[in-house]
């Protein structure tokens, strides 16, 4: 009983607050019929914390400021239209929410970075359910903190030039963001990290962007999980980060010569688990990573499974799959200190005699044939000939060409449990 | 007849043996350094070696690297450095001889952050833009060089 003054002193001024706080807080209307019809005029007149109902209907009113921490809500999704003039939405405040608008009209600049929600320095900014169509940039963030960016569809112009588009989400110098939900097609990369650390993305579909669907550059201690990314041009790219968690995504139909389902680039400690590469020119290709772990992860009817080049160290492959593949392993040098074991190789042609589900004879994943013709990429005509074909055999008997390190020693007999189907 | 049917035959076959400046395929060329795609019309640079080889680069940054102690050509083996002119998107210029703008808002692809110009007017002009310091040739390539 002694301790309840106490408690009442804390509840009282914890009373006010709460009987205070959200009843001080006002709901504006802005609509064709409504007191207010222009939205720029609604946001001057705003308080902090108030909520500005939109109702349907075009918003051409240029650049729209939004310098207050508000809740802009779109009721049956009002077109904000820019008109070209530069960012369509621009965020300063922390705190802003702008949930159900259609978003179009920045203008398109080979020196800024216009958007159509632009997010600088602003904290806790929280977009939701938008309409992105046709804009450069659809959303830029720099120096934010703490954002919440879920279920936008997010849809470039497919007519315009390479260079007339930009990304879809594009963070510079941000942290612990998430991005939920979104869908982004024809922008430049969909989804673009730069300096960004400890963020998630998450059940995001990324479809023919012209570069990447998905882009890491310099951004640490990330994840991103079940999310798609497919027919972009040049795949996903994850670079000079360390520290990254891929679970579960999938790669599909990244095709070209540079094109690549995951392209690892300069990458420490990162773990690549349950993730799904089907029909990518390259679906996986390790070029200066140290301390990968890949595990479980299918790899079926890609043109390269793995390319590992010889300056990957300490990477390992576990309980991965692999069919399908017209190489299943392609490297330019020899990699030392790289582990494969216990993966399922559908060209092994072992037995497993004592029947504990391994075999018995290693598996060397790297053919003659793929060393030849990572030195003469030309030498790819004679794919599937009878020549290689022979060439391979004769590795297999009597293995004198290929790296020694690069085996499978306990090659599995059955696809691994828990990998996904096709 | 005969020797001049020859003779336009050597010269048409001369013709297609010259080695004129490195296009870039921006969208499908891939740095030769950092691997990301050339998008970006701005910044690409280029090195056509002496044996007429071309290396494209998404910018002066990846480019710089490339030659020297630990890149993949020396320096003696590059006969034309190319940058691209930051006033004129998509129009190669010889390296040697451009003025250069080392600026951070410049976020160029792989943050070297330094453009270049045919004219030194060019590049003032961009200077009100995008605040910062001139640098040369020489000085481009002590910034790029990794130690």
């Amino acid at each position: 009983m002694n301790r309840l003054p106490a408690l009442r002193s804390l509840v009282a001024p914890l009373l006010v607050l709460w009987a205070t706080g959200p009843l001080s807080a006002r709901t504006w209307t802005v609509g064709a019929d409504g007191p207010s019809k222009k939205l720029g005029v609604a946001i001057a007149s705003a308080s902090a914390h108030d909520t500005i109902r939109v109702l349907e209907g075009t918003y051409a009113e240029g650049n729209i400021t939004v310098d207050k921490p508000i809740t802009l809500l779109g009721i049956g999704k009002p077109l904000i239209d820019g008109g070209g003039k530069g960012d369509v939405l621009m965020i300063t405040a922390p705190d802003v929410t702008v949930q159900g608008f259609r978003i179009t009209g920045t203008r398109i600049s080979s020196l800024n970075d216009f958007a159509g929600i632009q997010v600088v320095k602003a904290d806790r900014v929280h977009i939701a359910d938008n309409e992105f169509v046709n804009c450069f940039f659809a959303m830029h963030f720099s120096e934010c903190r703490d954002m919440l960016v879920e279920r936008n569809n997010i849809h470039g112009d497919p007519t315009l030039a390479d260079n007339d588009r930009a990304n879809g989400i594009h963070l510079w110098h941000c942290t612990r963001a998430m991005i939920q939900g979104n869908t982004i097609t024809d922008h430049r990369d969909g989804i673009y990290f730069e300096f960004v650390t400890d963020s998630h993305i998450e059940h995001n579909t990324s479809l023919r962007n012209i570069r990447y669907g998905l882009h890491f550059m310099f951004s640490h201690r990330d994840k991103y999980t079940d999310n798609l990314f497919m027919h972009n041009g040049a795949g996903v790219a994850v670079m000079y980060s360390k520290n990254v968690d891929m679970h579960r995504n999938r790669f599909i139909s990244n095709r070209g010569a540079s094109a690549y389902g995951l392209l690892l680039k300069e990458i420490n400690d990162v773990t690549i688990d349950s993730n799904l590469f089907v029909d990518n020119t390259t679906a996986l290709l390790v070029d200066g990573c140290n301390r990968m772990e890949a595990k479980g992860n299918m790899f079926g009817s890609n043109g390269w499974a793995i390319r590992l080049f010889s300056n990957a160290t300490a990477c390992t492959f576990t309980r991965n799959t692999f069919t399908g593949n017209t190489f299943d392993l392609a490297t330019n040098g020899n990699p030392e200190y790289n582990k494969f074991s216990g993966n399922y190789w559908d060209r092994y042609k072992g037995y497993d005699l004592n029947r504990d589900g391994t075999g018995d004879v290693p598996f060397r994943p790297l053919s003659l044939f793929a060393m030849v013709n990572e030195r003469m990429p030309y030498a790819v005509v004679l794919s599937r000939s009878l020549l290689t074909g022979l060439l391979d055999q004769a590795e297999r008997l009597i293995p004198s060409m290929t790296p020694e390190g690069l085996e499978d020693d306990k090659p599995l007999m059955k696809p691994p449990h828990g990998t996904r189907k096709l | 007849m005969k020797e001049m049917l020859i003779t336009a035959a050597l010269v048409f076959m001369a013709a297609g043996c010259t080695v004129g400046q490195p296009k870039i395929k921006y969208g499908a060329d891939e740095c030769a350094h950092c691997r990301m795609n050339v998008v970006d019309a701005k910044f690409a640079a280029a090195i056509q070696t002496t044996k007429g080889r071309d290396y494209v680069f998404d910018a002066p940054e990846c480019m710089v690297p490339f030659t020297g102690r630990n890149g993949h050509l020396v320096k003696e083996e590059v006969a034309h450095w190319y940058v691209t002119d930051f006033a004129h998107p998509g129009t190669l210029i010889d390296a040697t001889k451009a003025f250069y703008l080392h600026a951070p808002a410049l976020k160029s692809p792989m943050r070297g952050n330094v453009a270049a110009f045919a004219t030194d007017a060019d590049r003032q002009a961009a200077k009100k833009l995008f605040p910062g310091d001139d640098l040369d040739w020489q000085g481009v390539q002590k910034l790029f060089t990794d130690e």
